[in-house]
């Protein structure tokens, strides 16, 4: 294979380690011209810290793509011991989201939103903007929040 | 916009299943009320079908939006369904405590009907305070009865059934449970995972439909 990263256009050689996108990945692979790795956000060492405490695991820092890419190369590897801990992981979390989802943008709850891959914040803010909408609703206040900005904007002017 | 934003997050789900609050708001006035006509007019002719005639102080059964708008004109006085009445409501509160999985049959829009009411005709329901109260309690326990099964879910679950859950309640937790087990399902079939755990499956009921038990095998 030729390496067409390097202007000097280098053979790859053999046996070599390098890093390459997902996607090429995925075709080498398919092509059986290249053995994957499995990232060291999904090896087994990280499974059994993830494992241990799934909600303690700041997913956002490790890699805020954790699960999409989780299903991927779990799918590229046919490694059903990935999902498992995936879909564990992702049940121990969701437990933790339902609970904290009606007072999700409090401080108290920062610490925990702080870790959650990008998945999981897209669970958090559809629970929640559901949660508030009900609430408003529930208030009687169903103004959107455009019309009570534009509302807050006209006082200053009014109060003159 | 916001419906094209939707459309782009949730693509492949039909539109009709993302009803915003206020559709289904309109949706529940269709419901039929009890009025106390104090106008005399013949049977008027709807696209929903006839309604009247009206005679003073005759009760006639006419679509909730009708109601409304008679009342706040003052040209009716409604008459509040059995169901709000404030001695039914503590029944129901009291069985909603009790039972701790199963849901009391309520109507399916009682949220939206008795806030209705209680904005426009407050004056038509008997101890609206207590009313009021009552059915923060109810809402409240009920949520609670939600939350507590959705936190059951724990892998790859077909589908959810929720036996008499209104439609406020499935407003409010139908996008999330959507996207729920769109994603364990994604996760679950990247390697054609089925895990050990019995199956989950239980079906997104509409709340008329008859009164069973949840079907999920776990508790929920």
């Amino acid at each position: 294979v030729t390496w067409t990263e390097n202007s000097s256009g280098e053979n790859l050689k053999a046996e070599s380690r390098v890093q390459v996108s997902l996607w090429l990945a995925d075709t080498l692979s398919t092509r059986e011209m290249v053995e994957l790795e499995i990232p060291d956000f999904l090896g087994k060492q990280f499974e059994q810290n993830f494992l241990a405490d799934p909600v303690a695991m700041n997913l956002r820092d490790r890699c805020p793509l954790f699960y999409e890419l989780g299903r991927r190369i779990s799918g590229l590897f046919g490694d059903s011991s990935m999902t498992s801990m995936l879909l564990k992981g992702l049940a121990a979390r969701y437990k933790e989201i339902i609970v904290r989802s009606t007072v999700w943008r409090s401080n108290t709850h920062a610490p925990f939103a702080s870790k959650l891959a990008s998945l999981e914040e897209h669970l958090v803010n559809t629970k929640y903007n559901a949660e508030r909408k009900l609430y408003k609703w529930t208030t009687g206040d169903l103004r959107s929040s455009r019309e009570l900005s534009r509302k807050r904007k006209a006082q200053p002017a009014n109060s003159l | 916009r916001e419906r094209e934003r939707e459309r782009e997050r949730l693509p492949g789900l039909a539109m009709s299943q993302l009803l915003s609050i206020k559709e289904t708001e309109f949706v529940a006035q269709d419901q039929l009320i009890t009025i106390l006509p104090n106008f005399r007019m013949p049977e008027i002719s709807l696209v929903a079908g006839i309604i009247g005639p009206f005679e003073p102080q005759q009760p006639v059964q006419v679509p909730l939006w009708l109601a409304l708008q008679l009342r706040k004109e003052g040209k009716c006085g409604i008459i509040a369904p059995d169901w709000l009445d404030i001695d039914n409501l503590q029944a129901t509160e009291a069985q909603e405590r009790q039972d701790e999985k199963n849901f009391t049959p309520l109507p399916y829009h009682y949220a939206e009907i008795a806030s209705m009411l209680l904005k426009t005709a407050q004056s038509d329901v008997k101890d609206s305070r207590k009313v009021r109260t009552v059915l923060a309690n109810i809402s409240d326990l009920r949520s609670c009865k939600i939350k507590s099964g959705l936190k059951s879910i724990k892998g790859k679950v077909d589908f959810i059934k929720l036996n008499n859950i209104s439609a406020m309640e499935l407003y409010g937790i139908r996008k999330f449970s959507i996207k729920t087990l769109n994603t364990f399902k994604s996760l679950s079939q990247a390697t054609g995972y089925e895990p050990s755990q019995i199956s989950q499956s239980a079906s997104f009921g509409n709340s008329t439909q008859s009164q069973s038990q949840f079907s999920q095998e776990d508790d929920f």
